[in-house]
């Protein structure tokens, strides 16, 4: 016991050790407190306890001063420049938490940001803590969460993703001292946002990294790659490293202006030729020799045949690795643009295969259009060549026109290819390949009795998530017959499109309301 | 026509869950058939897995429901969502004659409130009363003395051996209250369980109980030199009931009520009391009142946290009238707004101390303070008023960013309940947005 604890917690302390050992010391209090004391006089030691701890217990009750500080400096949160969402929408917003339509929650936040609308702070910090694992939203939080978000990311580390600029500065220290793979996501970023400031980044630093770094980093080039990268590509091709070599021939074979590229069209004109014959125009074929070490060092020698099924022998890979190097344009004089009589000319050729497969590289590496439509006709629109995938390299626009015309010529088979392209495609569709889909797939449920399969349950999935909402009420109407039918094998499947596409409609009419 | 908010809807689910499925149903396009009588009955039917669609159905007024469902909550999921969708797009109801199904409910219902009004018991015989009252008295004046020699018995061989004593311990001689006719020193005594998640100074707190229920027991014992209002808090805080009759004759008060919030609380056996708090705007005091309902049965809800309500009211008799009981609500409710009351710390404390000295047995004390701030420390909030006062509060389950979100560093109007340490948050009133914490 000391002596400066307070009469409370003297009793306090007898109390817990027990009268019986320790003898109740009336506490030293003032005047009026004694008064109230004399009246236990007569009574036991546990009484007397008892009843002065209850009128100390008043006491301080009733006496509770309150600590007191100086209010000095209050940081208030900025005022929004745009209206809070409506409370429909904001309703809303449980329901989109919930685990199944966290998909939802991108398209919602788009279409909050165009109605410029905020969402109001007791909503806000949901929002923080989901976007912390979420980086595809980051960028619509940081919209929609307007000032007080940023405000609220000025004082909680954890959500100091939502500073922009604070970004940069916190990363590029990360460039400098963090571990590998923070360092390949910090430069992917910096990439993404300006990329020549990430060519700078790593010229910096390139000469004091591992060789496995080196690729790896130069790897991240992909990401925005243009014309400007050709210098350094360029000088990358001599580095040291196989691999670092490798990743920039990846790399400047995808830009058809590079030395690289136009190197290549110098040395196939000795081995490609146009020559006119009796029967026409055929393709004359030499096959590649012995290279010389520029040839070896622009990758002609490279056993990767990414189009082709099988290993060709070793001039014919020459061959291969050549003609999949070349600007595509390069060939265009040959038929006057005809990118199919070219194709049809091949077929003539010893080659046949190595230069289909070869042609389908390059079109893949430059993402030539044209010759990617030609290639898929050429296929009979299978979009796999080898292991590289054709449309994934259409553009989107391109994409969507491909699948609706596969689609408006209904083979079953489409459901795969269909699969594939859905997948590649970011957003909500537009109405008319929406209008395609529910048609070709949706619509024709009932006629199919076996149990949901992949991958056509995924792209009923798909059609619920980023379909064009403005149709769900036809989409409704249109599929009340087979909901009727509660043994349909489909008939869960539907019901579940049904309640997300109905969330979406509604979701989305609200927000514009 | 009655509208309930969204969040009085969400304020009358049993659980979470309830609200979850109230949310999924609250599409118009569930309800084929939505329908209202232009006098706060409202009704749909709603597909839902049976054959046959649910009939929902709801008196505004109360709120009552009733639904075809077979879920045991109450109210169920297809009540809830009906009551979203006339928060959201009341313009979906069709204004008509109620189907059938409605109005055999509404009979019903008539009929039943109008049996239990004719249902008055008759006096018992006075004389029996009497006798009965006598016995009473004698069983709890026992019951408080052996009370009386537990206390000391504690007291004498030292609190520090009751740390972690199991919840039977108290409640054994709780069990021993309660066949003394006192329940409400029973519950004050299962309490004490409840003190070691207080913290290292359980102890003082443990004390602090035991002491205040050896005032009651010394109170008791001289009931008869006590004041009419405090010998009649000494009984209620003992177990007496007070007959409804007793309360209705007191002195009807007409006012508009500030609903600012209420707290429940779930004892071991399931009883969930709840205490809502009342501001009177003419009064300029407050009212507590109380509901208590088990398991999963809905509390009733008499007014809601958050808006204001025109009603007459009787308090209670006792020492410091805070109980009260609504008579009749005379007017419709509307949302609460920036509070007209201005009141510090300072001057909450000071009607704290006020209230204890004609009450010493206050445990919960409402509190509302005007312009209050919030500020960001470690992650851990810190309130305090106007003058720099800080004000401690408990550490609720709520998000600890939650008041600095909603405030914006802005003051604000938060209402709790004091209980002579901290504040227990109940809800903030930030630009007229009622916020339930």
């Amino acid at each position: 016991m000391t002596t400066n604890s307070t009469p409370w917690q003297r009793i306090c302390q007898t109390a817990l050790i027990g009268t019986s050992r320790q003898t109740v010391v009336p506490p030293d209090v003032d005047e009026a407190t004694a008064t109230a004391f004399l009246h236990l006089e007569n009574q036991s030691d546990e009484a007397k306890l008892l009843a002065a701890a209850a009128i100390l217990d008043s006491q301080q009750r009733a006496g509770y001063l309150p600590l007191k500080e100086e209010i000095k400096n209050i940081h208030t949160a900025p005022e929004e420049e745009y209206p809070y969402l409506s409370q429909a929408v904001e309703h809303r917003i449980p329901i989109l938490f919930e685990k199944e339509n966290h998909i939802l929650l991108s398209e919602w936040l788009n279409h909050v940001i165009q109605a410029k609308q905020i969402i109001p702070p007791r909503y806000l910090i949901q929002f923080l803590d989901f976007g912390r694992n979420h980086t595809d939203l980051h960028t619509s939080i940081r919209h929609a969460g307007g000032q007080r978000a940023q405000w609220l990311a000025q004082q909680n580390s954890d959500w100091r993703y939502l500073l922009q600029t604070d970004e940069t500065q916190a990363c590029d220290h990360i460039w400098l001292e963090g571990d590998r793979q923070s360092r390949l996501n910090y430069l992917g970023h910096l990439r993404q946002h300006d990329s020549s400031a990430a060519i700078d980044l790593l010229k910096n630093t390139w000469k004091r990294e591992a060789a496995r770094d080196r690729s790896k980093f130069l790897g991240s080039l992909q990401i925005n790659l243009n014309i400007d990268d050709l210098p350094f590509l360029e000088h990358a091709l001599d580095d040291r490293s196989k691999e670092v070599r490798s990743t920039a021939l990846d790399l400047l074979t995808q830009l058809p202006e590079s030395g690289l590229c136009q190197r290549m069209a110098q040395r196939i004109k000795a081995h490609i030729r146009l020559t006119k014959t009796m029967l026409g125009y055929t393709l004359e074929i030499t096959l590649p020799e012995n290279l010389d070490d520029d040839a070896i060092r622009d990758g002609l020698a490279r056993e990767n045949f990414p189009s082709l099924n099988k290993k060709p022998g070793k001039r014919a890979g020459y061959l291969y690795q050549l003609i999949a190097s070349t600007p595509l344009q390069r060939w265009h004089g040959f038929s006057n643009g005809n990118i199919s009589l070219l194709i049809k000319m091949a077929g003539k050729t010893d080659w046949p295969d190595i230069m289909i497969a070869a042609w389908a590289l390059a079109a893949w590496r430059q993402k030539n259009q044209a010759w990617l439509l030609a290639l898929l006709k050429y296929a009979g629109n299978t979009a796999e060549q080898g292991s590289i995938n054709l449309t994934s390299k259409l553009n989107n626009d391109e994409k969507e026109r491909y699948l609706i015309a596969q689609l408006q010529k209904g083979t079953r088979a489409n459901v795969d290819l269909a699969h594939g392209i859905l997948n590649q495609l970011p957003g909500t569709w537009s109405k008319s390949l929406s209008v395609t889909l529910i048609k070709a797939f949706l619509l024709p449920l009932p006629q199919i009795s076996n149990k949901p399969q992949y991958p056509l349950s995924e792209i009923i999935k798909l059609i619920a998530t980023r379909a064009e909402p403005s149709l769900f009420p036809r989409v409704e109407a249109e599929t009340k017959n087979i909901l009727a039918n509660r043994k349909h094998a489909w008939h869960n499947t539907l019901q579940q499109f049904l309640t997300t596409y109905q969330l979406r409609y509604y979701m989305i009419k609200e927000i514009n309301a | 026509m009655t509208r309930l908010t969204l969040d009085q809807v969400t304020a009358l689910a049993p659980d979470p869950q309830s609200v979850k499925a109230g949310q999924k149903l609250a599409t118009p396009g569930s309800w084929p058939h939505l329908g209202e009588n232009g006098a706060d009955v409202i009704w749909g039917e709603c597909k839902g897995s049976g054959r046959t669609p649910y009939q929902t159905r709801v008196d505004l007024t109360g709120p009552a429901y009733k639904c075809s469902c077979p879920s045991r909550k109450f109210p169920c999921k297809h009540v809830l969502g009906l009551l979203m969708i006339h928060a959201e797009h009341t313009q979906v109801f069709k204004t008509a004659a109620p189907p059938d199904w409605v109005s055999e409910w509404l009979d019903n219902r008539q009929k039943r409130t109008s049996k239990t009004k004719q249902n008055k018991s008759p006096l018992a015989d006075p004389a029996m009363q009497a006798k009965r009252e006598e016995k009473r008295e004698k069983r709890v004046a026992q019951g408080l003395e052996k009370l009386n020699l537990w206390l000391e018995d504690l007291i004498r061989s030292g609190i520090g051996q009751l740390q972690n004593k199991p919840y039977g311990y108290w409640d054994a001689m709780a069990a021993r209250l309660v066949d003394a006719q006192a329940p409400g020193v029973a519950r004050q005594i299962r309490e004490l369980a409840n003190v070691y998640h207080d913290g290292d100074l359980w102890y003082e707190l443990l004390l602090a109980r035991l002491a205040r229920i050896k005032l009651l027991i010394s109170a008791y014992q001289r009931l008869e030199t006590l004041e009419e209002p405090l010998r009649h808090e000494v009984r209620t805080q003992i177990g007496w009931t007070t007959a409804k009759e007793s309360v209705l004759a007191n002195p009807t008060l007409e006012d508009h009520w500030q609903a600012w919030g209420a707290a429940t609380e779930v004892s071991n056996d399931g009883l969930r009391t709840q205490r809502l708090w009342l501001w009177g705007e003419k009064q300029r005091q407050w009212a507590l009142i109380l509901s208590f309902a088990h398991g999963t049965m809905p509390l009733d809800t008499p007014i809601f946290s958050g808006t204001r309500q025109q009603a007459q009211l009787n308090y209670y008799p006792g020492a410091c009238q805070q109980r009260a009981l609504i008579k009749e609500k005379t007017g419709t409710a509307t949302p609460l707004c920036q509070n007209t009351v201005l009141h510090d710390f300072e001057d909450n404390l000071n009607a704290y101390a006020q209230a204890l000295s004609c009450n010493p047995w206050i445990a919960y004390f409402p509190m509302l303070i005007s312009n209050v701030y919030v500020r960001m420390e470690n992650g851990e909030q810190h309130l305090y008023d106007h003058q720099g006062y800080l004000i401690p509060i408990k550490k609720s389950g709520s998000n600890p960013w939650l008041l600095i979100t909603l405030s914006g560093g802005k003051p604000f109007n938060c209402f709790g309940e004091w209980n002579g340490r901290y504040l227990h948050l109940l809800a903030v009133l930030i630009h007229d947005n009622y916020v339930p914490v």
